[in-house]
């Protein structure tokens, strides 16, 4: 039939108009002048930097305490609304989330730079041509300070954000100088516990890294996924020797309590921690929390 | 116009189970009632006439084959009574019989002035002509079978096929029904109706067609056909068959 | 007589005043913002008045290049998107209902939502770009158009497609792809949430991109589907009845979910899972304007528009700067009206 057909080529006609324009889109970009500070952020993308911002919303709550712990503070106009640390922030206007970010609030507040998580990208698509806009991706330690340092040359900081690199890598060796001779048999067995009961870190998660600077040995180490979910009879098999659980999951006396746990020798030896949540992030923190967690597991040789 | 329907070696089946078998036969400008035990293939070969069911054989109006027509073409050869659809959607009566000028539509064309006249007419002919701007949902089963009827008459058509037309009726209405069916007889139509009740089809029909197990058992005048014999070997029951004292058509009276 | 003249006249008036309230809901959504005449503003920065605002649109007058950026570059785009996959939606719904027969069936009857939410939730976890373009669009999009596919093709007998085998395929193939983005959900880390949010439905990534991708295709939807209005009216007396008068069923059920289909794939790809305008709008639009889809199908297109924009306004503001997705807000504000609705109706039937 005619009629269809001709329906069938409007389709297709649409449809490759459709693509051609978003093509177009995508393509077309505006050149600058030679930029001050050029670098590659965490999704790959070039971010050019011409002068230094005055302006900057921080979407990611490691770059809100690196920018405040290298003196940058007041140079923070917005912030997303996980971003508590430190209590300065509280005064900061908030943008929203990195799943529902504010963008009228962000373009509204003029910022000269905005940082965010590289998984914000999709929602933040529409603004990165009219503010500039750098994606953060730290997955290990070196990671993070290396963040540091590329913020600091950023924000015109550079001897703030050494300093700061060179405390922490200071106080890290301090612990693996110990912890880094120690064998299989001298690590405790460590299972960390996330929102709910097994679900845990795996394999290239940053808290097994800080887990095993800290010269424990992560039970879910092995696992395939990053954020696997054990099952009791896994946990109890596996026998931990600690038990470290976020501050936004369970309590530790509801850890104490779970049924057939009773045997864990976490349990029996009253090794049950709660830690802050931001000690175990990409922040400049997490020397803190790599600080208690040797603790926790090696008394003995920290205090 | 003399309107032709030819009938031949029709067989259709479900699956394995064949329905009907080698039906044959030949009509033209009359009121045909197909009678038969339930099961006996008559709603099949009325779908198989309409080209519903796509059937083994050949359905031929005016020598043309429906099998090969598309549902326009056909649609504006036949115009088909189903039985009653459960129509759940307030729709206005009027709205519903104009759909019946759609086969005479191409795709995307509006109906016009004379579509409106067409169907204001069927309504009229059908005598529901003051319902037009009632819902189909507030009508009672009587006026929505003639509201079918009326959406059928717009269709112009030479063939009305129906399915059960008095089926759920009181009797006054059965016979409003059947006695407007035997008007357009008149008008050059032909009709073919699917009718349970075997003393409104002697009363009405100018021939019957008896099927018993998919096969066309008797095929005639209502004399011929309604018989006690065929009555006791397609129905399975004794009757007692009567004669009507003025049209002396055959009246069947059960025995006690 | 059936006076049909008068109808048109009415359908006319129906028409035109939901025109007339849609562009004053876009106008209405222009005002609200963090950074409008009411809201709640950011700090040393000034607000956008009311006048400056129509200065922006008509393009004359002074005002900061990032007041022209909310307006021209954020909001309005937003406010566009938000106008078109409401009545691509809510036009689908109409459709979907239409060849079904059935006040249940809604645009992700056929487990549309499903297949999407599998492409954006893959498209997430294994990383957001390919090509340079968004691939959680582009997944979405084309798993939306796959699990139609498969459907269709487990519900065909004998070259026919009978509605009560769609929808139990529909189920069938949407529970499949349900387990799916369960099963991502499982395995996927920090992308967790973004799928969450993606679930939700939303426009706070909406862009002049987007709108482009989603316009032409949206449109012929929308007024092919409208052309099909007659049809629709007659498969609404049931299949063989549509047959007697000439349809060819199977086609026109085929065009139709095509259609329906297409819009509601790219509307979910962009947007996520929006949830009740497909729904409700149409059997709003039918309890205010009647089943005919002559004037059913324009009509739930504009209110859907209109209705999507004002809910994602309100998402937008309640709690400032913060945003409640919105398809959180077309259930809680929808649902209430919609009652009151049937209620006021007091008929028997509501279908």
């Amino acid at each position: 039939m005619d009629g269809k057909k001709a329906v069938i080529w409007l389709v297709i006609a649409v449809l490759v108009l459709t693509a051609f324009g978003s093509g177009y889109l995508i393509a077309y970009k505006e050149t600058k002048t030679q930029a001050e500070i050029t670098l590659i952020d965490g999704v790959g993308r070039v971010v050019e930097i011409y002068e230094t911002p005055k302006r900057v919303v921080s979407m990611a709550s490691s770059a809100t305490e690196i920018l405040y712990a290298i003196g940058c503070g007041e140079n923070i106009v917005g912030v997303d609304k996980y971003s508590d640390y430190p209590s300065d922030v509280k005064n900061k206007t908030v943008v929203g989330s990195s799943y529902s970010p504010n963008l009228e609030a962000i373009v509204g507040l003029e910022p000269d730079l905005l940082i965010a998580w590289w998984y914000a990208r999709d929602n933040l698509l529409p603004i990165e041509d009219k503010v500039t806009v750098m994606y953060i991706n730290p997955q290990s330690v070196e990671d993070v300070l290396q963040l540091i340092r590329q913020i600091g040359l950023i924000m015109n900081k550079v001897e703030e954000a050494e300093e700061l690199v060179e405390e922490m890598q200071s106080r890290i060796e301090n612990i693996t100088k110990i912890t880094e001779d120690l064998n299989k048999s001298q690590r405790p067995l460590v299972y960390y516990e996330l929102s709910k009961k097994g679900r845990t870190v795996g394999q290239g998660t940053f808290t097994n890294e800080l887990i095993y600077m800290a010269g424990g040995i992560n039970i879910a180490a092995d696992e395939p996924f990053r954020y696997p979910d054990l099952t009791d009879e896994y946990i109890i098999a596996r026998n931990p020797d600690v038990i470290v659980v976020v501050s936004y999951g369970a309590s530790v006396e509801e850890i104490k309590s779970r049924n057939g746990w009773q045997n864990i020798n976490a349990i029996k030896n009253d090794r049950v921690y709660s830690i802050d949540r931001h000690l175990v992030t990409s922040s400049p923190r997490l020397v803190d929390g790599l600080e208690l967690l040797a603790k926790w597991f090696h008394p003995e040789l920290f205090d | 116009m003399v309107v032709k329907i030819k009938v031949k070696n029709v067989s259709f089946s479900y699956g394995s189970i064949k329905a009907l078998e080698n039906v044959s036969f030949e009509i033209e400008n009359e009121f045909v009632g197909i009678i038969g035990p339930n099961g006996s293939g008559k709603t099949t070969l009325l779908n198989c006439m309409a080209g519903f069911l796509k059937s083994d054989g050949c359905i031929l109006i005016n020598g043309k084959d429906i099998n090969k027509l598309d549902r326009k073409k056909v649609a504006r050869e036949i115009g088909i009574v189903p039985q009653i659809p459960n129509i759940s959607f307030p729709l206005t009566v009027f709205d519903i019989v104009l759909m019946g000028r759609n086969p005479h539509k191409k795709m995307l064309e509006f109906m016009n002035e004379k579509d409106i006249k067409i169907a204001n007419d069927a309504m009229e002919a059908v005598g529901i002509e003051h319902l037009a701007d009632r819902t189909i949902t507030e009508l009672s089963g009587g006026e929505l079978q003639k509201v079918i009827i009326a959406r059928a008459l717009a269709q112009q058509p030479n063939i009305l096929l129906l399915d059960e037309p008095t089926a759920h009726l009181d009797i006054h209405h059965q016979i409003e029904i059947l006695s407007l069916i035997k008007s357009l007889i008149g008008k050059g139509i032909t009709a073919i109706a699917v009718l349970h009740d075997l003393n409104l089809a002697s009363c009405f029909c100018d021939k019957i067609i008896l099927l018993n197990k998919g096969k066309i058992f008797a095929i005639g005048n209502v004399k011929e056909v309604i018989t006690p014999d065929n009555i006791y070997t397609v129905y399975g029951i004794r009757v007692d068959i009567l004669q009507h004292p003025k049209s002396k058509k055959p009246v069947i009276i059960f025995p006690e | 007589m059936f006076d049909h003249r008068k109808r048109l006249i009415k359908w006319i008036t129906i028409i035109f005043s939901l025109l007339v309230l849609l562009i004053f809901s876009i106008f209405m959504s222009l005002m609200i913002g963090v950074m409008g005449p009411i809201g709640k503003g950011v700090p040393d920065k000034e607000k956008i008045g009311m006048e400056e605002i129509f200065q922006i649109l008509i393009g004359k007058g002074s005002y900061p290049s990032t007041h022209k950026s909310i307006i021209l570059d954020i909001r309005l785009p937003r406010i566009l998107l938000a106008g078109i996959i409401g009545a691509a939606l809510a036009t689908a719904g109409c459709a979907m209902q239409g060849i079904f027969r059935n006040p249940m069936a809604s645009p992700y009857i056929l487990g549309i939502s499903s297949g999407a939410a599998f492409g954006a939730a893959l498209a997430i976890v294994i990383g957001l770009n390919i090509f340079g373009l968004n691939s959680v669009q582009i997944l979405a999009f084309s798993f939306a158009l796959l699990d139609i596919f498969i459907v269709y093709n487990i519900a065909k007998y004998k070259g026919a497609v009978p509605t009560e085998n769609l929808l139990l395929a529909g189920i069938a193939v949407g529970y499949f792809f349900s387990a799916l983005v369960s099963f991502i959900k499982y395995i996927a880390g920090e992308e967790l949430r973004t799928i969450v949010f993606w679930l939700m439905g939303g426009l706070w990534n909406a862009s002049w991109e987007k709108v482009y991708m989603t316009f032409p295709l949206a449109v012929l939807g929308i007024f092919i589907l409208f052309l099909f209005s007659r049809e629709l009216n007659i498969m609404l007396t049931g299949e063989i009845s549509a047959m007697s008068v000439g349809i060819n069923v199977e086609q026109t059920k085929k065009i139709i979910l095509i259609f329906s289909t297409l819009i509601t794939a790219i509307s979910v790809s962009v947007a996520g899972i929006i949830g009740f305008v497909g729904l409700i709008i149409p059997h709003i639009m039918r309890l205010l304007v009647g089943s005919d889809h002559r004037i059913l199908i324009p009509s739930s297109c504009l209110m859907g528009a209109t209705f999507l924009i004002l809910t994602d306004a309100l998402a937008r503001s309640i709690i400032q700067p913060s945003e409640i997705p919105v398809g959180i807000i077309t259930s809680l504000f929808g649902v209430p009206f919609f009652i009151y609705l049937l209620r006021r109706k007091k008929t028997v039937r509501w279908w």
